[in-house]
């Protein structure tokens, strides 16, 4: 058997967003015994649960785990692999947070797993999540990918943060792989230039062929994000800054990015977490996160273009 | 939107009264100038109140300069455009014995009918911003009198007024009190409404740069519906409308007595999914079937 990694701190603390964990595991039985606690918590919470495994590996589950198996969605991997990932969580409606454990993302060597690892850890940061990513602890490229690209590890001892986790840039250059290459980038120095905004976004999601109802509803998100990024409460215009858009498309989801960075010493609007305006643009869309930096914050927006 | 788009209004009609809202000097001379070039086209007799230079010069002014047409400059000079700087005008009124606002009112009865005495067709009177703080309730009241008295000239005569307004020279408090006032026609950055056949028609863009102003027109109609009866928006040629206006209707529909709606013709697909999103009140009413 292949040792554990050098494993970090113990759990001092399970994020409120996203638990983006690797779990090292070549051994079917031993990785439905090691992570049964975690489903059944999850299924008592009334949170929903999902496993993405071949049939061995959904069998070691289901035995371990009894009559709670039948509430637990097992869909094969193969329709998995073929959603994009930062819209792997849709449908998990439970009332609490939900879990998805699969191997879709180690099952393809090739750029775009690791790639998803990252779309996963960018794009659903903010979801009360928990994803579970099993990898064979005796490939040596998987175990590497595995410490290199998950936040967290589940281990037998529980839950750790990972020394080796490198985050992914949520700054630019972002990589084309991840969000699509850049088909147009604006500035938008104040409020006057919103309506501008919104004029390149509807073209653009006119161009990649959305209907008309979600490319409203794009150009809808991606306003209100640049009115985030900037800082602006609900009652404000756009302060004036140096605030840019830019927006990317790939064959899968269209992202809008808005970085706003106001004039030095402008005091920024509420935190993400306290802005209705956050909760009510993330209707609209798929998928939203943001990014503080040193100088503003960075929205993006993402919306699948089926 | 530009305050010259559409068909002059017709004589006696309310949206002969208009406001012209703009976020810089350019937007409001290009606007103005060509508001103040269709009313000499058609023969009206225009004149025109605003601020000079220190050298108190009409010639510095901007009217008469490149930015204006060679109509309009030509106009100054045969007198078809008459021009008044606001520290003159302030003078005469406050010479007046029946006060300020009377005072104001007789200057521009008399203006009208000495242009109508001369054989004028019709009458046009323009104002720029008047830059007035508008500090206090008692000074707002006055403000809504002064242009009140715009409106009952119009009932009467052949007069078209066009109010300017620079958002970038006023405070807060006159930009919302002044569409306030104005709310049955305003032409405004992106977004501009008329009252027309008891709707007030929205056409454009309400997003978060226009919210305050929309905000301020909103609760201006809603004020001259206070006696009763609902608000009709007809929102057919609205494309979009942001968080924060959709946010603006549903506060001013909970403020309103519970026997009040506001009745929403037509509005954009997308506003719907927001105003269900912000927990649209029973006093908001949608209502389908005039959109093309």
């Amino acid at each position: 058997m292949t040792p554990e990694p050098d494993a970090g701190e113990p759990d001092g603390g399970e994020p409120a967003g996203l638990l983006h964990a690797a779990v090292l595991s070549g051994d079917p039985d031993e990785l439905a015994r090691r992570v049964e606690p975690r489903v059944r918590a999850t299924l008592a919470a009334g949170g929903s649960v999902r496993i993405v495994l071949d049939r061995r590996g959904a069998r070691a589950f289901r035995d371990v785990l009894g009559d709670d198996g039948d509430r637990v969605d097992f869909p094969s991997p193969a329709t998995v692999a073929s959603t994009p990932p930062a819209r792997r969580l849709a449908g998990l409606a439970g009332t609490a947070r939900s879990l998805l454990l699969g191997r879709v993302c180690a099952d393809d060597p090739g750029p775009d797993g690791e790639l998803g690892e990252e779309a996963i850890t960018l794009l659903l940061g903010d979801e009360p999540a928990t994803v579970l990513c099993v990898y064979d602890p005796a490939d040596r490229d998987q175990r590497a990918r595995a410490l290199r690209t998950h936040p967290w590890l589940l281990t037998d001892d529980g839950l750790r943060r990972n020394p080796d986790f490198r985050p992914p840039s949520s700054t630019s250059p972002v990589p084309v792989g991840l969000l699509g290459s850049s088909v147009a980038t604006l500035p938008v120095p104040d409020g006057a230039a919103l309506a501008a905004l919104r004029e390149r976004v509807a073209a653009v999601a006119r161009e990649a062929g959305l209907e008309p109802e979600r490319a409203e509803a794009i150009v809808l998100a991606a306003h209100e994000a640049m009115l985030l990024a900037s800082g602006a409460d609900l009652r404000s215009d756009l302060p004036p800054g140096q605030h840019v858009l830019d927006v990317r498309v790939t064959s899968a989801a269209l992202v809008t990015e808005c970085r706003g960075t106001p004039p030095s010493g402008t005091r920024m609007g509420p935190a993400p977490g306290e802005d209705p305006r956050f909760a009510h643009l993330r209707r609209f869309c798929d998928r939203a996160t943001v990014h503080a930096e040193a100088d503003g914050r960075l929205v993006r927006v993402l919306t699948g273009t089926h | 939107m530009t305050v010259d788009a559409g068909p002059r209004p017709d004589a006696g009609s309310p949206l002969a009264h208009a406001l012209h809202v703009a976020d810089n000097e350019h937007a409001q001379r290009v606007g103005t100038a060509a508001w103040v070039d269709r009313e000499l086209a058609f023969g009206a007799k225009v004149y025109y109140k605003g601020w000079l230079g220190d050298d108190g010069r009409v010639e510095k002014h901007w009217i008469a300069g490149p930015e204006g047409t060679r109509r309009t400059r030509e106009a100054l000079r045969s007198g078809q455009l008459e021009f008044l700087d606001f520290p003159t005008l302030i003078e005469r009124c406050a010479e007046a014995p029946e006060g300020l606002t009377a005072g104001l009112h007789r200057i521009q009865a008399e203006e009208l009918d000495r242009a109508l005495a001369e054989g004028w067709p019709s009458v046009a009177m323009t104002q720029e911003s008047s830059r007035r703080e508008l500090a206090d309730d008692a000074e707002v009241a006055e403000f809504a009198r002064q242009e009140g008295g715009y409106d009952t000239l119009v009932g009467r005569a052949p007069l078209r007024v066009l109010c300017q307004l620079n958002s970038w020279v006023e405070n807060e408090v006159h930009v919302f009190e002044s569409l306030g006032v104005h709310h049955r026609r305003v032409v405004d950055v992106g977004w501009d409404v008329a009252l027309e056949d008891g709707r007030w028609r929205l056409r454009g863009d309400l997003d978060a740069h226009v919210a305050r102003r929309f905000g301020g027109a909103l609760a201006g109609a809603l004020r001259e519906k206070v006696t009763g009866g609902d608000l009709h928006m007809d929102l057919t040629e609205v494309g979009f409308v942001d968080v924060a206006c959709a946010q603006l209707l549903v506060h001013a529909a909970r403020a309103e007595p519970e026997c009040r709606r506001i009745v929403l013709h037509d509005p954009p697909r997308l506003l719907r999914r927001l105003l269900d999103v912000l927990q649209r009140p029973a006093s908001i009413e949608i209502v389908d079937g005039d959109r093309p």
